[in-house]
């Protein structure tokens, strides 16, 4: 048995804020950053979303792109973020855990 | 790590006249492009587009009240930011604090034991060192014994011969004091001592 073979894989760590990132990207799509503040019940505040969105980035949970638009509008183009497929794998894993935890009849 | 993100070909000279343009300039001047286009371009595009929103809307009150909120949250943001990198940071910052304070106490124990000096004798090492809180023992001084003068000798009764060889009675008591001599001087038997005999024996 070698050493990398016992080493065991750390799950993602994921916020309560971060989680209802993931779920409201995971429902409806690409969105941007005052569009989850706005949907978010009062969850999330204009000053943090974009630090906690791009530490996100940086798990890798998430990908941002810019909107493409007309090159002569004035103002700088709006930042989408959509889920990684490591983002939906950990939206699923979380609501699976949650079944689980509530419905304890669906463990054997 | 940041990862790399799109980044909005923008010139800051364009923005002008748009809300958050003057804190852009100054993150600009002290944020990483990538580290620009996530904390500080994503919250103004949201921001800019209510704004322009807004302006064709003709609303102006809600202008100025989008750019003083939208500003507001841009330094909110920036602020959490730096409080984020910063902790990020401490773990590297404690390492070098540390490196600098154990690097010179390390030096520091080398070069004391290479000029530790040698056991010393112990002569010099008592000689060396002073105990000022030990309390000094008195000095005795050696003690010569010196010559008694002689006793004196006790006054004999018996008196002593003088200088023709006669005996004299001694200077403490008449010879008719001694009852050995009244009975020599032939006062015979029954005869009463003299009075100055018998005051003497009392």
């Amino acid at each position: 048995v070698t050493r990398k073979s016992r080493k065991v894989e750390r799950l993602p760590r994921v916020s309560p804020k971060e989680l209802v990132i993931l779920q409201l990207l995971g429902e409806h799509g690409p969105q941007y950053g005052l569009w989850l503040v706005q949907n978010s019940a009062g969850l999330l505040k204009r000053g943090t979303v974009y630090v906690t969105l791009g530490r996100m980035e940086d798990k890798g949970l998430i990908e941002s792109f810019l909107e493409k638009r007309d090159p002569s509008a004035s103002g700088l183009p709006r930042r989408f973020y959509r889920l990684t497929h490591a983002g939906v794998a950990v939206v699923r894993a979380v609501e699976l855990a949650q079944a689980l935890l509530h419905r304890p009849e669906m463990v054997r | 790590m940041t990862r790399s993100v799109p980044i909005a070909q923008v010139s800051s000279e364009s923005l002008r006249g748009l809300p958050g343009y003057w804190i852009r300039s100054l993150a600009d001047s002290w944020l990483e492009p990538a580290e620009l286009a996530r904390v500080v371009d994503a919250p103004l595009a949201d921001l800019h587009a209510e704004w322009l929103a807004a302006r064709a809307a003709e609303r102006r009150v809600r202008n100025r009240w989008l750019a003083l909120r939208g500003n507001a949250a841009l330094l909110r943001g920036l602020a959490w930011f730096g409080v984020l990198a910063l902790l990020a940071s401490l773990p590297r910052l404690a390492s070098i604090g540390l490196g600098a304070l154990v690097f010179p106490l390390g030096l520091f124990w080398m070069l004391a034991l290479a000029i530790e000096p040698g056991p010393i004798e112990p002569v010099l090492r008592d000689a060396t060192i002073i105990d000022l809180w030990r309390k000094p023992e008195p000095v005795v001084l050696p003690v010569t014994a010196r010559p008694r003068p002689p006793k004196p000798l006790p006054p004999s009764d018996r008196g002593h011969a003088d200088t023709r060889g006669w005996h004299r009675p001694s200077r403490r008591a008449p010879a008719s004091a001694h009852p050995q001599r009244w009975l020599d001087s032939g006062s015979g038997l029954g005869a009463r001592p003299p009075a100055d005999s018998r005051s003497a024996r009392e």
